[in-house]
């Protein structure tokens, strides 16, 4: 009887515990009260960009009497944070530094404040500095929740002394990639340094396939198109390159492909553009006074126009913040032109604001500027929907097997097309 | 005769009384009441601690909880199709069997080795026993960065060290290398555990057993084989059943050094949870993943508690 009344009251207790735990609190959408800030928190992610932002928030401590507190937290746990942060409804932070890859997650969440509002009442910040490519960045289903903190579409470095050596001329094209690396290797450098690793070797891809005029979805119906003619000959065409990469890079990340950059006689690669500061600094790199930087290489004779692809951080805010204009405040005054010199004086690349891609003292100072510039005119996003990070694991764990020998370049398409037509059913996005 | 009514009974025939208690059951009832009271901490605890969080996992994988709808939808056994009975899983699942058993050989035949050496009580003993020691200590992150920096295949030690001997080997793009690797750093990792209690386990078993062996002629491998491991059993089953438990659950290693490739050739079932839960935000998938390697693990759950006896 007593072990029987024991059992009725724990599955009482359990039932009304687990009930309570399944029956999350609606989302509070609407806007907070404001109440007058004397410290705002914002998470940040290592990198020139968050160094940028600190450097910054001293000056405005000093001239506000707001004092703003840094979170670090790993680039990879960043939307994790913010998101499980807003949805348990514990108040950890009133900005948020985020990958514009990871928005469509964020977003669908309810974890970012739309800014349209803020954006249309604060001439100052002048929104209309940014080209619309950019604007468009910031978007997530026609709504802007974050202002551009950095602005990195891909661009391609290569060692100025090597090139000159062997007569060689920055690649303009993929084809003239493939024939630098042939000359690069042949005169015993590595021709190539490309991330092959199994978390992200699909942003690579992604480069030379969007530059190539391919894409990874198709962008009306969401079918997977890696079973057309582009994306194989593209695929190819990277695979191809592999030989011509260290070892490192093949099962590597954006790091190991940039360390190799830095120390060892590799002759081209392409990066997305924050990484500049990093090789420009001799203090981590060995050939911060001999590369240069070009245009992404494009091609064109695919389905789709040939764009680079956009990447770069957003500063947002979060919907519980009690602070929320003072986010505002703060955000809009260190993203503003103001500010674009600190920013690039202590490294970090800017956003790019059109008065800062055409002004020369700033393209004197940062030579990819201008590339920047022109990446931000025309470039654009890859797709932005929340399957985004699953649909890149798996074209990157596949893209690893294949550069390493376990699945040959057939087995690898087909694999790809049938995991993300997988994924995108189960999503209910595409038909199948 | 008539029996005296025990103390404390209540008076059932008395007027105006409508308790119906039996006269031996109000006490037992105050003193299961008081006992419950003893007991109730750790209800509370075991509920908060493992019962709930278990029960609120199972209801997870049940039901629809992405991002998109943060509201759960009951769903069945949709999360364990989509997630569990797949041929990702069942891969995850066999890289997972192959650390088990590669990492148990391993731990269990050089902890052995090791405890056996430290219950010599050579010259040195004491230093050779605190420094075997610090892998345990360490961070697991942390040593699975180093080992990722040491088998670097353009800057790390090891590759240098294989470039002497005319060796080249990516480590970390040959399935089996990077398999191998994993169980290299867990192995150094967790040896010192398996050692430490082998080595305890030894200090408590009688000599006579093992002079007797030795006076009728046993070598040092027949003394071993039919005399130190019988008496050594119980230490030894609780050990490998704990180690096994551990290396099934085994995730920082893999996500420092290998990152579940080259290709998923390392990915086991909780980096496939992992990604799921955090990377991809499909709880309900994560939950499935996590609790279909649960049920897996049971039957050596049921074993440790059936030989501890707890």
């Amino acid at each position: 009887m007593r072990v029987r009344l024991l059992l009725a009251a724990a599955a009482a207790l359990t039932t009304t515990v687990l009930v309570a735990c399944g029956s999350p609190g609606a989302q509070d959408d609407t806007p907070q009260d404001d109440e007058p800030a004397d410290e705002l928190t914002v998470l940040v992610s290592a990198s020139p960009s968050a160094t940028g932002l600190r450097e910054l928030a001293t000056e405005y401590t000093a001239e506000t009497g707001v004092t703003i507190e840094f979170v670090e937290v790993p680039t990879a746990q960043l939307p994790t944070k913010i998101i499980l942060a807003v949805q348990s409804g514990q108040q950890t932070f009133d900005l948020a530094q985020f990958d514009g890859f990871t928005m469509p997650q964020i977003a669908a969440a309810s974890a970012l404040l739309p800014l349209d509002d803020f954006l249309g009442e604060d001439d100052e910040y002048d929104y209309a500095d940014f080209p619309e490519g950019l604007q468009e960045y910031a978007k997530q289903d026609g709504t802007t929740y974050g202002l551009p903190l950095s602005t990195e579409p891909v661009v391609q470095l290569y060692r100025t002394d090597l090139y000159q050596q062997l007569g060689l001329q920055p690649a303009t094209t993929w084809d003239e990639v493939v024939g630098n690396a042939d000359a690069l290797s042949a005169a015993g450098h590595y021709g190539w340094a490309s991330a092959y690793g199994p978390a992200v070797s699909a942003h690579y891809y992604n480069q030379m396939l969007y530059s190539s005029g391919g894409r990874l979805l198709d962008p009306e119906s969401y079918e997977p198109q890696f079973d057309t003619d582009i994306n194989r000959q593209v695929m190819e065409r990277f695979l191809s390159l592999v030989e011509y990469t260290p070892e490192s890079s093949r099962t590597g990340a954006s790091a190991d492909m940039i360390n190799a950059f830095s120390q060892l006689q590799v002759g081209q690669l392409t990066a997305a553009s924050g990484w500049y500061s990093t090789v420009a600094d001799p203090s981590q790199s060995a050939v911060a006074e001999t590369f240069g930087v070009a245009d992404l290489p494009m091609e064109s004779g695919g389905p789709y126009d040939s764009i680079n692809v956009l990447n770069g951080w957003l500063l947002g805010i979060s919907p519980s913040s009690p602070h929320q204009q003072a986010a505002w405040d703060f955000a809009a005054w260190a993203l503003g032109k103001d500010n674009v010199k600190a920013f690039i004086d202590a490294g970090a690349p800017p956003p790019a604001r059109t008065s800062t891609t055409t002004n020369d003292d700033y393209t004197t100072q940062l030579p990819y500027l201008t590339a920047v510039g022109t990446a931000a005119e025309t470039g654009a996003p890859i797709e932005r929907i929340p399957e985004t990070a699953q649909i890149i694991s798996v074209i990157s764990q596949t893209i690893n097997s294949m550069a390493t020998g376990q699945l040959s370049l057939d087995e690898g398409m087909a694999k790809i097309q049938d995991d993300l037509t997988n994924i995108l059913v189960q999503a209910g996005r595409y038909g199948g | 005769m008539s029996a005296a009514p025990p103390a404390g009974a209540v008076d059932v025939h008395r007027p105006g009384r409508a308790d119906t208690t039996p006269p031996a059951r109000r006490p037992r009832l105050v003193a299961s009441l008081r006992a419950l009271g003893y007991v109730s901490p750790i209800w509370v605890f075991v509920l908060a601690v493992g019962i709930v969080p278990t029960g609120y996992a199972v209801w997870m994988s049940l039901t629809e909880q992405t991002l998109t709808a943060p509201y759960p939808a009951f769903v069945g056994l949709d999360n364990y199709v989509q997630a569990v009975f797949t041929a990702q899983f069942a891969g995850a699942l066999g890289v997972t069997l192959i650390f088990v058993l590669a990492g148990l050989i391993t731990q269990f035949v050089v902890g052995y080795l090791l405890a056996v050496c430290l219950h010599q009580q050579l010259r040195g003993f004491r230093i050779a026993r605190t420094i075997l020691l610090i892998p345990m200590l360490l961070t697991p992150a942390v040593v699975g960065l180093t080992w990722n920096f040491m088998f670097n295949p353009d800057l790390g030690v090891v590759q240098a060290i294989q470039g002497v001997f005319g060796i080249h080997a990516n480590w970390l793009a040959d399935p089996t290398l990077a398999r191998l690797l994993v169980v290299m750093v867990d192995s150094w990792m967790n040896v010192p555990f398996v050692m430490l209690l082998v080595a305890a386990g030894m200090t408590s078993l009688p000599e006579e057993p093992i002079e007797a062996a030795a006076i009728d002629g046993a070598g040092w491998w027949k003394t071993t084989r039919y005399v130190v491991l019988p008496m050594l059993r119980p230490v030894l089953v609780i050990t490998l059943l704990v180690r096994c438990v551990d290396i099934a659950r085994i995730f920082d290693h893999i996500f420092t050094t290998t990152q579940g490739g080259p290709g998923t050739a390392t990915q086991s079932v909780t980096l496939e949870a992992y990604n799921s839960t955090f990377q991809f935000f499909q709880f309900g998938h994560g939950a499935a993943i996590a609790l279909a390697l649960a049920l897996i693990m049971f039957p050596v759950y049921f074993l440790y508690v059936r030989l501890t006896k707890i």
